[in-house]
């Protein structure tokens, strides 16, 4: 006896009819990117003297293992050291380019003698897509960010005719500057003014402990003012002397810094705006492969559920096996050709890196040397100005850990 | 202003494709709109987790230095060890030490004198500076001094000036202070000098990058790849195409990439293709810039910010009349030239 199912309980073949047809097609998704245009707030009236804080970016971390010496996941150890200090270089640009802020400066290692410190972490860059990661503390300890950025790049971000100066990351520097003047504008001019002296407070406590050493209290990473210096008294203008020189000192670093960023600048694009080609083009195929082999397995799964319910008709069922190998064989074609992709993009981050690399030992032994030459002379003060204390004073001048310690190394 | 860059694929499937795609878990094509995410600071597995900024930063940082400090104390030494050494050849120093109180209580100006020259020894051998200077301004204590600076570095130098009492006065410290800071000075100054004869640091940099963006515009130019002739418009004032426009109108084959790459190289090729013959030798580039400037555009281009420039010279190199003088507008726009 034939079993006649009502016509609603039936296996629909048009269904497999469609599933077929969308098999043959492929993907079938539809995707709207959107990018943002952020733009960064410039200043537009004068502003007081007490907000124009100093700032100091710190070179970022690089977001590679210091292990990893090849690329994984298309993460090139030197293309994001290189990174590491390009961005800070040009987020340094971009901020002083808002009129916003004091001097802004990228450093090595941290400072005391900046009012605010930005530090940075590079979680992705492959010319699509940008995330950092990034804090700002001012100098009495106060967080200002520590927030993730993330921005999708358009391709007129690469575009020889746009404003040069706008890097293909604009937008998230602009985001960041934006950031920090909003954390900036919460503050009142008196809160700015204490983060600008106690700013002074550290750097005169580091150089000179025995004259300065009492005016903080820290707590926990945060500093209060105990007490302030005379403002005629000599030793304020010793150490203030050699602030300058340690801003004279970044500066000069900065020089050395700025010659790496125009340097690969050019280079760092173009490899920018191929690897982002070829990053669309390998993750739209990889997701084209698997929504395939995903549809082609669905075709026959549905195949085999329509035969095992009784279905009768053996052409859709042939169909639907058919297409559904069909479906999965173009998959792996997908994946072949995704495969492909990612090669070019090996290819792509090993040339960057052949070319940024001798920049970046160039740039790292003339910081180095400057930064070695600095610290002698900055010990030297230091003992001079702990002589001076003692002769001034009358006072016998007490323990310097900093300078005492190689002694005690010695010993 | 929101760019919309879309990737149409054909046509969504019927709701049966749409269960199974849920089902077996498959597109995650979400994008995520540029935002910013506040939370803990998260680590990603990298060498320093984030935020590692020491907020106790002067401590940390100085046990740092010191480090290094142990290291260049003996470059310090040797440094400032000669200036000693310069100076103790000079004898009205070591007898102005000498009528320091300390200086009557050791002894003599002559001890001095000969103190000095030791001092210049010890120092020159691995003393530091500092106790090379104490060991003038404090005459006879300088025997101490010095001694201490060559055989025990840094750490002699503040036992020295502890003992003497009647140290250094300030003024001569205050000298040793200002000569060194002075010395810094020059060393930064060379630093800067050297860098700008080499055409380094940002100005030779900053040049050397504005010359190869002038050279990719032009090159650009000359072959015909700006965008308008192969995208089809010059829209947002000369910026490239939209992927996703271009995708949009060659999206024949499977999937967006394909489309979008298509689209794109597509561009670039045909642009290539049809202005082939515009590329100039060097000679008749030149030629071509002196007289292709309307009169309306200023001849010395001295008011041009970068956009402005680079528009002029993609202009005067460019050989098509039509592009030229759609650059020339975007100059004039650009100029704000009525």
């Amino acid at each position: 006896m034939r079993l006649d199912y009502p016509t609603i309980m039936r296996p629909e073949p048009y269904a497999f009819a469609a599933m077929v047809l969308i098999i043959a097609v492929g993907c079938s998704t539809s995707r709207t990117v959107q990018y943002d245009s952020i733009e960064v707030v410039h200043a537009e009236t004068e502003i007081a003297a007490v907000a124009l804080l100093d700032v100091g970016i710190l070179l970022f971390d690089p977001g590679v293992p210091e292990d990893q010496e090849d690329a994984a996941d298309f993460v090139f150890p030197d293309v994001r050291r290189a990174e590491a200090r390009f961005m800070p270089y040009h987020l340094k640009k971009t901020l002083e380019g808002t009129g916003l802020w004091g001097s802004v400066w990228v450093l090595p290692e941290r400072s005391d003698a900046v009012d605010l410190v930005v530090w940075g972490r590079v979680d992705r860059s492959d010319g699509l897509e940008v995330e950092l990661r990034i804090g700002a503390w001012d100098a009495t300890g106060r967080e200002w960010l520590n927030e993730t950025y993330k921005s999708r790049v358009p391709e007129k971000a690469y575009s020889k005719y746009r404003d040069l100066t706008q890097d293909p990351y604009q937008n998230i520097y602009n985001d960041i500057a934006n950031d920090l003047l909003a954390a900036r504008e919460k503050l009142s001019e008196k809160k700015l003014g204490t983060i600008r002296q106690v700013a002074e407070l550290r750097f005169a406590a580091d150089l000179v402990p025995s004259a300065f050493g009492n005016h903080l209290e820290e707590d926990d990473g945060k500093y209060t003012i105990r007490r302030l210096p005379a403002e005629d008294d000599p030793m304020l203008a010793r150490m203030r002397a050699v602030r300058e020189r340690e801003y004279a000192f970044v500066d000069t670093l900065n020089e050395y810094y700025a010659g790496l960023y125009y340097e690969m600048s050019l280079p760092y694009e173009d490899w920018r705006k191929m690897s982002r080609e070829e990053t669309i083009s390998y993750q739209e195929l990889k997701r084209s492969a698997r929504m395939r082999q995903l549809l082609g397995l669905a075709a026959i799964l549905g195949a085999v559920a329509y035969e095992g319910s009784g279905g009768s008709n053996s052409a859709i069922t042939n169909t639907a096996i058919l297409g559904g190998i069909e479906g999965i064989r173009s998959g792996f074609g997908k994946s072949s050709e995704a495969k492909l992709h990612g090669e070019s993009l090996k290819e792509l981050g090993s040339s960057f890196e052949a070319e940024t690399e001798p920049l970046l030992i160039e740039v790292e032994g003339q910081t180095r040397r400057l930064t070695g030459t600095a610290e002698e002379k900055y010990q030297e003060w230091r003992r001079l100005l702990r002589e001076i204390f003692a002769s001034e004073t009358g006072l016998p001048a007490p323990a310097d850990p900093l300078l005492d310690q190689p002694q005690a190394a010695s010993d | 202003m929101m760019i919309q860059d879309i990737r149409t694929k054909r046509g969504a499937g019927p709701v049966v494709v749409l269960v199974v795609l849920l089902m077996l878990g498959g597109c995650n094509s979400s994008l995520q709109k540029p935002s910013s995410s506040s939370g803990s600071a998260g680590s990603s597995g990298t060498s320093s987790p984030f935020p590692s900024i020491p907020q106790s930063g002067s401590q940390s940082g100085s046990q740092g230095q010191s480090g290094s400090a142990g290291k260049t104390g003996s470059a310090t030494g040797s440094e400032s060890g000669s200036q000693g050494g310069a100076q103790s050849g000079s004898g009205d120093q070591a007898g102005s030490g000498a009528n320091l109180p300390g200086a009557e209580k050791s002894g003599a100006g002559k001890s001095g004198a000969e103190t000095s020259g030791t001092g210049s020894q010890g120092a020159g051998s691995q003393g530091t500076g500092s106790a090379g200077s104490d060991s003038q301004g404090a005459g006879g204590m300088a025997d101490t001094g010095s001694q201490g600076a060559g055989s025990q570095g840094t750490g002699s130098a503040g036992s020295g000036s502890q003992g003497a009492g009647g140290m250094a006065d300030t003024g001569e410290l205050d000298d040793l202070f200002e000569k060194s800071l002075g010395d810094f000075d020059g060393m930064m100054e060379g630093e800067r000098s050297g860098m700008a004869s080499t055409g380094g640091g940002s100005g030779g940099s900053a040049r050397q990058r504005e010359a190869g963006d002038s050279k990719s515009v032009s090159d650009a130019a000359g072959r015909g790849g700006y965008g308008a002739p192969a995208g089809g418009g010059m829209a947002g004032g000369g910026m490239a195409d939209i992927p996703g426009n271009s995708g949009t109108s060659g999206g024949a084959s499977g999937s967006s990439a394909e489309a979008g790459s298509e689209a794109g190289g597509g561009g670039e090729q045909n642009a290539k293709g049809e202005f082939e013959g515009g590329d100039l030798d060097e000679s008749d580039r030149d030629g071509a810039m002196v007289g292709n400037i309307p009169e309306d555009i200023p001849a010395d281009g001295s008011g041009d910010d970068q956009v402005a420039r680079q528009l002029r010279e993609a202009a005067m190199a460019e050989q098509d009349p039509d592009i030229r003088e759609a650059l020339w507008d975007e100059y004039r726009k650009q100029m704000s030239i009525k």
